[in-house]
């Protein structure tokens, strides 16, 4: 959708070209954000995908055309763009600012109307209650949010995003960020967003560019910027605590157990008794007759408690659970605040779809950090 | 001194000397204004655009030049008459209005302009709907300094025979007569304080129409 090649631009009296022959391809419908550190330019690439920036050398194709080649005013009313201090026009209202490009492209009243209705809605903005507010009246977030409506106003398949969530608060960025990628969902549009914070790279991207000095360095999925970093300078900027990075970007699904035996909660005592008398057997998940898990047994518990009073009175209940959109880190933060070291993961009818445990995380990214270290060994034999 | 005198005189002479007094004033700023307005954009265009802060200094060294030099410079040039008067009060009026207009334009959030560039506006339209409306409070604020030191200037205005309430003031200081001189000057500051007034509301209006 956006294939950049060669890209160079030079500024007059400057030692190092800002942007030195980078050359990547996004794919259509994918978040690719450039990171790296300020100088990096990242922030140059950006703004010369819709001619904010001149190139001085190389060809960019928006869509298979050369941009060059087009109308600098025409392309930049194909390609969204969010700036980081939203540049909202003062004197225009939320509604104006959001109806700029459809009226610049001539549409009839009834549809702009519409059009921005719908993306107040998208935004999650009460479209009566703020249609008619100026932007010195929003807060960061809520200017954020009508800049992101705005360069979605026409619908562009493209769109530039230059550190959108860079001036707000922690929370609202996070909230900002969750809203915008369950939005891309919907609309999948390709989006450039350039960011200085790997987190958010990592968190938004389906592909990372990490740029020093003008150079690409590495541009890869985020799984494999973290488990395989290109070389030192990627390592250290996505920073020594990436392991835990890791467990940010991986959903629980992937490391979730499923067909866990299960032993009903009416079964009788012989059944348990058959199933801990295997030493290593310690935990057992115990379910009702519809199936849903109530919690689980210990072995300790279950020999304390008498046979008189059932068995039953020694079933833990789960503390919480998890759904499959959770995070690793989500399930750590769980079991190390609930001191468990399990926990089973629900769908949205609250079904139990398997159980993801402390050890499972542990050797599956302890795995994926061995494997990556092999496949660098055999590289390096290869050369040698 | 006699007040009896005084209103006497205004009666007598005030209307007529007013009238002439606000024609130099408005013509003056008439011309000011649509000469001031697109030179002082055409500063904020390249390739007068780097030599922005220059030309703002001049702008406003320019307007250290005395009143009454800028009248006599024009006086050998020109002679004497309304045309003449109309030329150089013009020419001291348009230097705030191009000032404002120029630190205006060139005071705006590079942001609020490079996403209107961002989104498809062109020049033109980023001119017409973007920088000029949110100039216009400053530009207005220039307009307003240029019609005070207008309203003040055109007094001198006598002196190369265009006429006005500065007839009242250098009667008075030729016959020393306080009664002249306060006459002129009270209407002039009549004047002034009324226009300043006027503008100063509609300066207020436009700021909150565009969101200021």
């Amino acid at each position: 959708m956006i294939k950049i090649e060669e890209v160079t631009k030079k500024y007059p009296g400057m030692e190092r070209p800002a942007v030195d022959k980078l050359s990547l391809n996004i794919e259509e419908g994918e978040i690719c954000v450039f990171v790296g550190p300020s100088g990096c330019g990242k922030t140059t690439t950006l703004k010369m995908i819709n001619l904010i920036i001149e190139p001085s050398g190389g060809k960019i194709f928006v869509n298979g055309e050369n941009i060059l080649e087009q109308n600098a005013n025409e392309l930049r009313k194909k390609i969204g763009y969010v700036i980081q201090k939203t540049g909202l026009f003062p004197h225009y209202s939320v509604f104006d600012n959001i109806a700029v490009v459809p009226n610049l492209l001539g549409w009839e009243e009834e549809r702009v109307e519409k059009r921005v209705v719908e993306l107040l809605k998208m935004m999650n903005l009460d479209p009566d209650e703020n249609r008619n507010k100026f932007p010195k009246a929003l807060s960061g977030g809520q200017s954020q949010r009508v800049g992101v409506a705005r360069a979605m106003a026409a619908d562009p398949p493209v769109m530039l995003m230059d550190e959108p969530f860079g001036a707000v608060d922690p929370i609202t960025r996070n909230q900002l960020q969750n809203e915008f990628l369950k939005l891309q969902q919907k609309v999948k549009k390709t989006i450039c967003f350039v960011t200085h914070d790997i987190d958010e790279a990592i968190k938004m991207g389906d592909k990372i560019a990490i740029l020093d000095q003008g150079k690409l360095v590495q541009y890869d999925t985020p799984e494999n910027i973290l488990f395989n970093p290109a070389n030192e300078f990627v390592e250290e900027f996505v920073g020594s605590d990436r392991s835990l990075k890791v467990l940010n970007l991986l959903r629980v699904t992937t490391v979730m157990r499923k067909n866990i035996k299960r032993i009903k909660e009416k079964a009788g005592i012989d059944e348990i008794n058959k199933y801990f008398s295997h030493p290593e057997k310690n935990r057992i998940l115990i379910e009702n007759d519809e199936n849903h898990v109530v919690g689980y047994l210990a072995k300790e518990e279950y020999h304390k408690i008498s046979t008189a009073k059932g068995w039953n009175k020694a079933i833990r209940i789960f503390p919480t659970s998890l759904n499959k959109h959770n995070t690793l880190k989500d399930a750590m933060s769980d079991m190390l605040q609930h001191n468990i070291a399990a926990l089973p993961v629900m769908d949205e009818e609250d079904k139990f779809m398997g159980i993801v445990s402390f050890r499972d995380i542990q050797s599956y990214i302890g795995e994926a950090y061995e494997e990556n270290e092999n496949e660098k060994e055999l590289d390096e034999n290869e050369v040698l | 001194m006699g007040v009896e005198r005084l209103f006497v005189i205004i009666q007598e002479q005030g209307i007529s000397l007013i009238q002439r007094h606000l024609y130099l004033v408005f013509v003056s700023l008439f011309f000011a204004i649509i000469i001031a307005l697109p030179i002082g954009i055409l500063v904020t265009r390249p390739p007068f655009n780097r030599k922005i802060n220059q030309i703002l200094s001049f702008l406003n060294t320019a307007q250290g030049v005395p009143s009454l030099a800028v009248v006599a410079i024009f006086l050998p040039l020109m002679g004497v008459g309304v045309r003449p008067a109309i030329f150089a009060l013009s020419i001291y009026a348009l230097l705030p209005i191009a000032r404002n207009t120029v630190a205006a334009i060139k005071g705006l959030d590079p942001d609020v302009l490079e996403a209107a560039k961002g989104m498809g506006l062109s020049k033109k339209e980023v001119l017409l709907k973007v920088e000029l409306p949110l100039a216009t409070p400053i530009i207005v604020a220039g307009i307003q300094t240029a019609t005070i030191f207008t309203v003040g200037t055109a007094t001198i205005a006598h002196l190369i025979g265009a006429g006005g309430l500065g007839r009242l003031i250098f009667t008075g200081i030729a016959m020393n007569s306080p009664e002249f001189i306060l006459a002129g000057s009270l209407m002039a500051a009549a004047i002034a304080i009324t226009l300043d007034q006027l503008l100063g509301l509609f300066q207020r209006r436009v700021k909150r129409k565009f969101g200021g």
